[in-house]
C-alpha cells in the first residue's frame, strides 16, 4: 500500500498504468549512487514522438522535480518501440535519503507523451522507488 | 508473452513491455501480425469461396429483374447497363412495348402489343459475366407469358462485346419444339439451354407474335448457368426488391425536397451558356449529351422570342443527336408557354418542366422552342474558338413555319461559328421552385420600386464640348435633389469646380475658345442645407476644335418625341453645315433632307430593340390634351394612344390596335385622360420598329430600306423619357441598349454609339398638370425613374464598359430645365387676374431646349466622327 493509491487506482482506471499499485507491476527501484537505465517497449510506433519523464516527491509536490530522465525513443521494429530512461549516478545520489530508514524511498514518476504534430499528454505513471546504498561504487 | 500493461493512448489499448520483457516484446509483436495475416487470408479464401460459390451452375439469376420492377421505358439502363436488346431503333426504342402493373405476380408486365409480329425483334439482353458464363459453357433462360389465345414464339440471339449478333435460335416449348405456345391466362414458359459461343458477351431474348392480334404478356424472365436440371422452371419469388424501392423513393424524396441541384451543367461552368453572338429561326433546338443518368425537371438556356406570342416547347430524349423531325418523333414531353411569360430579350429563362426527367447515361436531351406566331426565337451561340476544350457543337434550327421539319445543324467551326451555348438541367422540390418564384417576384417589385436613395449625380466620365458652341450642365438636371421653377434645387446646392467655363447659380456654363482645346478634369459637389456633402462625381470637359470633317460620314439619330419634331437633329445638322467643306449626313426614315432621323413618338429602348409592332397615325388637329394610354374607338375597335405628337392643338396622334382604322373618321374615347372625341383625317398603317428585319435587328437591311448605301458613322440614341413614364425596369433598358449596340456594331464594327442621357422635364409641375392632369405617374415619381434609367445607363455603358465604341453622352444634362420648356402666361385661378408664367408641356423642350440638346449632340459628333 502506498499514500497514492488513489492516485494510482485513477491512473491505472484511465490506462495510464498507475505502476506501484497492488496488482500492478512496478518499476525496478533506483539503486542510489548508480546509474538508472530503464527500458520499455510500446507496441505501436511512437519512433516521432516526444517523451518527457520526471520524479518528484509526491503529485503536486511543489518546486523543481527531483530528477528528470534522459528519455531516448528508439525505432520502431517487429511491432514494437523501445524506450529508454535514464539517470546518471549524479542525479541517483541526489535523490532524497531515506526518511524512516527502511532501506526504500518511495517517490513518484511520470511520462508524459507528445505525439508528433499532436498534443502533449501523460503516457505512463506511478511509483518509483530508491533503493539505499551499500558499497560505494567507482562509477562508470 | 503477455503485456506488462496495456496503456489507453488516444482511445487505443496499446500493450507495453517492462524491463526485461522487452526482449520479448518484439517476438509477442511478430507472433500477432503473423496470426492477423493467417486470418486475413483466411478471410479472402473465405470470400473466394462464397465468390465462386454464387457463380456456380445455378446460383445467380442472370437477368437482375425479373418482375420487371427496375426496367422502365424507354430507359434500358438500370443497374449501369444497357439491358433492352433491339434489332432495330424501333424496337430498341421499346416500339411495342408497354411497362403494366402484372396481376400474376409482385412486380409488372411487358405487354406486347398484337400485331407487332417479329418485324421489330426486342427483349431482355443479358450479361454472361454476371452468371460467370464463358464460352464452351452451358446457360438456360426462360421467358413466361400468358394471353388470350395468340401463339407466341421465343428466339434468342448471341451478342459478342461490340453488340454485333454472332447466331440466334429459338426457344423451346415445354413440348421440346419450337412451335410456340398458344397463350392463355395460365403461365406457361419458354427456354432455351444452349453453349455459349466464341466471343459469346450477352444473350438477347425476344418473344414475339406471328399472327392474332391481342398480342401478349410477358410476366417474369429468368436465367442461370447450367443446364435445365441445374436451375428453377419457376422464378424466384423473394421480395428483396422492396428495400431497393423503398430506397430509391427516399433518394427521390431527399432529391426533390431539397434545394435545387444541379443535375447537368457544362464543365466549364454558367459562363458556357452566355454566348458571344445570337441567332433567330422559326425553331430552335438545344441539346446535351448525359454523362451519367440525370433526373432533373428544370432547364436553363438563353433563349428569347420576337414577339409577345405563345412559344409551344418540346423536350426529346434520344440515343444520337442526328437530325429528326420534332413533328414525326414523338416527344417525351410538351408545353406552351404564354406570351408575356418567355423573354423578349436576352437573358437565363428557366423552363420549368411540369413532371420530373430521367435521362440515362450517354442519352441526348434536346428541348425545342417555337412561336405560334412563326416569329423568330432568338438564342445566344458562340462564335468559333479553336481554344475552348470540348469543342462547341451544333445546335438544331427549323427555318420553315411549323414543326414539322427536319431541323438543319449549325456550323459551330470557324468561317462559320454557331456553336451552342451550354444548357443547364436543374432539379428543383416545390419547396424551391415556390421560393424562387418568390425571390423572383421580390426582385421584380425591387427593380420596379424608385429606390429610396439619397439625391446622387448622373453625369458621363466624360463631357464633351466643342470650340464656339456653349456648353451647360445645368445645376437641377446633373443632380437628381428636387427643383422647383426658377430657383432651382430647393434641398441642395450644386457646385462644378474645374479651370475652365463659370459656375453660376442654376448651372456650368462654358464656351470654349481654341485655346481651351484638351481634355480638363471636374468636380461636381452637393451639399445639404446643412452645408454637409451629400454626392460627389469627377468627370472630365474633353475640348474639340470645330473643325469641319474631311470625309462624309452617316449620322443616324435614334430617339422618341423629342427627337421627333427634328428640331434636335437640325440643330445639330446646322451646326454642321455653318463650317462648311464636308457636311455628315443625317439618315433615317422621318424628317427631311438634310436632317433627317429615326425619332418616333412614343418610343422607348424596348421598341427599338425588338419587333415594335404594327401601329396607326391619327394626324388631328383641335385637340386640347390626349393622355398616353387613353383608348379610343372607332368602327368598334378600340385603340391604345402610344403617342402625343401634338403642339397647339394639332399634330398627329400614335395608337395601336387590333386592326387598321378608317382612313378618315372620329376618335371617342373609352378610357382614359383626354378630349372625348377626336376627329382625324388621313391615318395611315406604320411599321414597327424600323431596325428590326426577318425576324431580328437588321441595321444592313434597315439601311438598304432607307437607301442608306454606306455604313453608319456615329448613332445616337436618346430614349428613356417613355420609359420613365411607363415604368421600364432600368435593367431592361439596358439590356434593350445593348442589343441595339450590338446591331449596329454587327454593321459597322468601327461605328461611334452615344447613347444620351435622356432629358428630364420641365422644373415645375405646371407642365405635368397641363398633359397629365393628376394622373400617375407625378413629376417627382417620373423624375425618380428617369434618373434610375440615367444612373443604369451609366454603369453598363460609361467609359467604355460594355464596348470601347459605346459611350454615354450628356445631352440632357444640358437644356434648361425652366427656360427650355414653352410656358405660358396666363391667369393665376379664375378669380384672380395676376398673371403667371406656367409650363405647358411636361417632357417636351420647346425650340431653344431643343437647340441646346442639338448642340450638345453637335459636340459629341464632333469629337467622335
Amino acid at each position: 500500500m502506498t499514500a497514492w493509491d488513489d492516485w494510482l487506482r485513477k491512473l491505472s482506471a484511465d490506462g495510464k498504468g498507475g505502476l506501484g499499485l497492488q496488482g500492478k507491476p512496478q518499476m525496478r527501484a533506483i539503486d542510489r549512487g548508480l546509474p538508472y537505465v530503464y527500458v520499455m517497449a510500446v507496441g505501436m510506433d511512437v519512433s516521432a514522438d516526444a517523451f518527457e519523464a520526471s520524479i518528484r516527491a509526491a503529485p503536486d509536490a511543489a518546486g523543481a522535480s527531483l530528477a528528470d530522465f534522459d528519455v531516448t525513443v528508439g525505432s520502431f521494429a517487429d511491432g514494437v518501440t523501445t524506450i529508454t530512461l535514464e539517470l546518471t549516478d549524479t542525479q541517483t545520489s541526489a535523490l532524497p535519503s531515506d526518511g524512516d530508514a527502511d532501506g526504500l524511498e518511495e517517490m513518484v514518476f511520470d511520462m508524459l507523451w507528445t505525439p508528433s504534430g499532436g498534443t502533449q499528454q501523460r503516457f505512463l505513471a506511478g511509483v518509483i522507488q530508491v533503493s539505499g546504498k551499500v558499497t560505494n561504487g567507482s562509477g562508470s | 508473452m503477455a503485456a506488462d500493461l496495456n496503456l489507453i493512448l488516444n482511445g487505443t489499448p496499446v500493450p507495453v513491455y517492462l524491463g526485461e520483457n522487452t526482449a520479448n516484446a518484439s517476438a509477442s509483436a511478430s507472433r500477432a501480425e503473423a496470426a492477423a495475416a493467417t486470418a486475413e487470408a483466411a478471410a479472402s479464401a473465405a470470400e473466394d469461396y462464397v465468390t465462386a460459390a454464387t457463380k456456380a451452375v445455378g446460383r445467380r439469376n442472370g437477368w437482375p429483374d425479373p418482375f420487371f420492377r427496375r426496367i422502365a421505358p424507354p430507359e434500358n439502363v438500370f443497374l449501369g447497363r444497357d439491358r433492352w436488346y433491339g434489332n432495330n431503333s424501333a424496337g430498341e426504342g421499346f416500339g411495342g412495348w408497354t411497362r403494366v402493373k402484372g396481376s400474376l405476380f409482385d412486380g409488372n408486365v411487358l405487354r406486347r402489343t398484337g400485331g407487332y409480329n417479329n418485324t421489330s425483334l426486342s427483349g431482355p439482353m443479358l450479361y454472361l459475366d454476371e452468371i460467370d458464363a464463358a464460352p464452351g459453357d452451358t446457360i438456360t433462360a426462360y421467358v413466361l407469358v400468358v394471353g388470350s389465345g395468340d401463339r407466341v414464339y421465343g428466339g434468342f440471339r448471341w451478342l459478342n462485346a461490340a453488340g454485333a449478333e454472332i447466331s440466334n435460335g429459338l426457344m423451346l416449348n415445354a413440348a421440346g419444339n419450337t412451335n410456340g405456345v398458344i397463350s392463355s391466362a395460365t403461365p406457361q414458359w419458354l427456354r432455351i439451354s444452349v453453349v455459349v459461343p466464341a466471343n459469346g458477351d450477352r444473350i438477347a431474348l425476344w418473344p414475339y407474335c406471328l399472327d392474332g392480334a391481342t398480342g401478349f404478356d410477358l410476366v417474369a424472365c429468368w436465367a442461370f448457368k447450367g443446364g435445365t436440371s441445374d436451375g428453377p422452371d419457376w422464378p424466384s419469388v423473394d421480395d428483396s426488391f422492396n428495400a431497393i424501392r423503398e430506397a430509391e423513393s427516399r433518394i427521390d424524396d431527399l432529391e426533390f425536397n431539397s434545394p435545387p441541384y444541379v443535375g447537368w451543367q457544362s464543365v466549364l461552368g454558367d459562363a458556357e451558356m452566355v454566348g458571344d453572338a445570337s441567332y433567330a429561326t422559326k425553331v430552335i433546338g438545344l441539346y446535351e449529351q448525359m454523362t451519367a443518368k440525370t433526373v432533373f425537371n428544370t432547364i436553363q438556356a438563353h433563349v428569347w422570342a420576337s414577339t409577345g406570342a405563345d412559344v409551344e416547347w418540346k423536350l426529346f430524349i434520344r440515343d444520337t443527336a442526328s437530325a429528326f423531325n420534332p413533328s414525326v418523333e414523338t416527344a417525351t414531353l410538351t408545353g406552351t408557354i404564354t406570351g408575356g411569360d418567355f423573354p423578349l430579350a436576352d437573358e437565363l429563362y428557366s423552363l420549368e418542366l411540369p413532371s420530373k426527367v430521367t435521362a440515362a447515361a450517354t442519352k441526348y436531351v434536346f428541348i425545342f422552342f417555337r412561336a405560334v406566331d412563326n416569329s423568330n426565337i432568338n438564342v445566344k451561340r458562340w462564335l468559333y474558338n479553336a481554344g475552348v476544350v470540348p469543342a462547341r457543337h451544333a445546335f438544331a434550327i427549323g427555318t420553315s413555319n411549323g414543326w414539322n421539319q427536319t431541323w438543319a445543324a449549325t456550323a459551330p467551326g470557324t468561317g462559320s461559328g454557331y456553336g451552342q451555348v451550354a444548357l443547364k438541367l436543374l432539379a428543383q422540390g416545390d419547396e424551391g421552385r415556390e421560393l424562387t418564384d418568390r425571390v423572383t417576384a421580390l426582385e421584380e417589385a425591387v427593380e420596379s420600386i424608385v429606390p429610396a436613395v439619397p439625391p446622387y449625380f448622373t453625369i458621363p466620365a466624360i463631357v464633351y464640348a466643342v470650340v464656339g458652341t456653349e456648353l451647360n450642365l445645368y445645376h437641377d438636371a446633373i443632380f437628381s435633389g428636387h427643383s422647383d421653377g426658377l430657383p432651382g434645387l430647393v434641398a441642395h446646392g450644386v457646385s462644378v469646380i474645374g479651370p475652365k467655363g463659370q459656375d453660376k447659380r442654376r448651372g456650368f456654363r462654358f464656351t470654349p475658345q481654341s485655346g481651351d482645346i484638351g481634355t480638363h478634369a471636374f468636380v461636381a459637389t452637393a451639399r445639404d442645407a446643412a452645408g454637409n456633402t451629400v454626392a460627389t462625381r469627377s468627370f472630365s470637359i474633353t475640348v474639340v476644335a470645330a473643325t469641319a470633317k474631311g470625309s462624309a460620314k452617316n449620322v443616324l439619330m435614334i430617339g422618341d418625341s423629342l427627337t421627333g419634331p427634328g428640331v434636335i437633329t437640325s440643330t445639330a445638322q446646322a451646326k454642321f453645315a455653318a463650317l462648311g467643306a464636308t457636311v455628315p449626313t443625317f439618315v433615317g426614315s422621318q424628317g427631311s433632307s438634310p436632317a433627317k432621323h429615326e425619332g418616333r413618338g412614343g418610343k422607348t429602348f424596348s421598341f427599338f430593340a425588338t419587333a415594335g409592332g404594327t401601329a396607326y397615325r391619327f394626324p388631328v388637329t383641335g385637340v386640347g390634351s390626349v393622355g398616353i394610354g387613353a383608348t379610343y374607338t372607332v368602327s368598334g375597335v378600340t385603340y391604345t394612344v402610344t403617342e402625343v405628337n401634338i403642339s397647339g392643338g394639332s399634330g398627329s396622334i400614335q395608337a395601336t390596335g387590333a386592326s387598321a382604322p378608317p382612313t378618315n373618321g372620329t376618335l371617342t374615347k373609352a378610357s382614359g385622360t383626354g378630349d372625348a372625341s377626336i376627329a382625324y383625317t388621313g391615318s395611315t398603317t406604320e411599321s414597327g420598329n424600323p431596325l428590326w428585319n426577318s425576324g431580328a435587328l437588321n441595321v444592313a437591311t434597315y439601311r438598304s430600306n432607307q437607301s442608306i448605301g454606306s455604313v453608319i458613322d456615329l448613332v445616337t440614341i436618346q430614349l428613356g423619357v417613355n420609359d420613365a413614364y411607363g415604368n421600364a425596369a432600368p435593367s431592361a433598358c439596358v439590356t434593350y441598349a445593348k442589343a441595339i449596340v450590338d446591331a449596329f456594331l454587327a454593321d459597322n464594327a468601327a461605328c461611334k454609339i452615344v447613347i444620351e442621357l435622356p432629358t428630364l422635364c420641365g422644373n415645375t409641375d405646371d407642365g405635368f398638370a397641363a398633359n397629365y392632369g393628376a394622373s400617375n405617374p407625378n413629376r417627382d415619381i417620373y423624375e425618380a425613374r428617369l434618373f434610375a434609367i440615367r444612373s443604369a445607363l451609366i454603369t453598363a455603358f460609361d467609359a467604355g464598359a460594355y464596348h470601347a465604341n459605346a459611350r454615354i453622352g450628356s445631352a440632357g444634362l444640358q437644356v434648361d430645365r425652366y427656360y427650355g420648356y414653352a410656358r405660358s402666361s396666363v391667369a393665376s385661378a379664375a378669380r384672380i387676374s395676376t398673371m403667371v408664367d406656367e409650363h405647358v408641356n411636361g417632357v417636351h423642350p420647346d425650340t431653344p431646349g431643343y437647340n441646346q440638346n442639338g448642340d450638345a449632340i453637335f459636340a459629341e459628333a464632333m469629337a467622335l466622327l
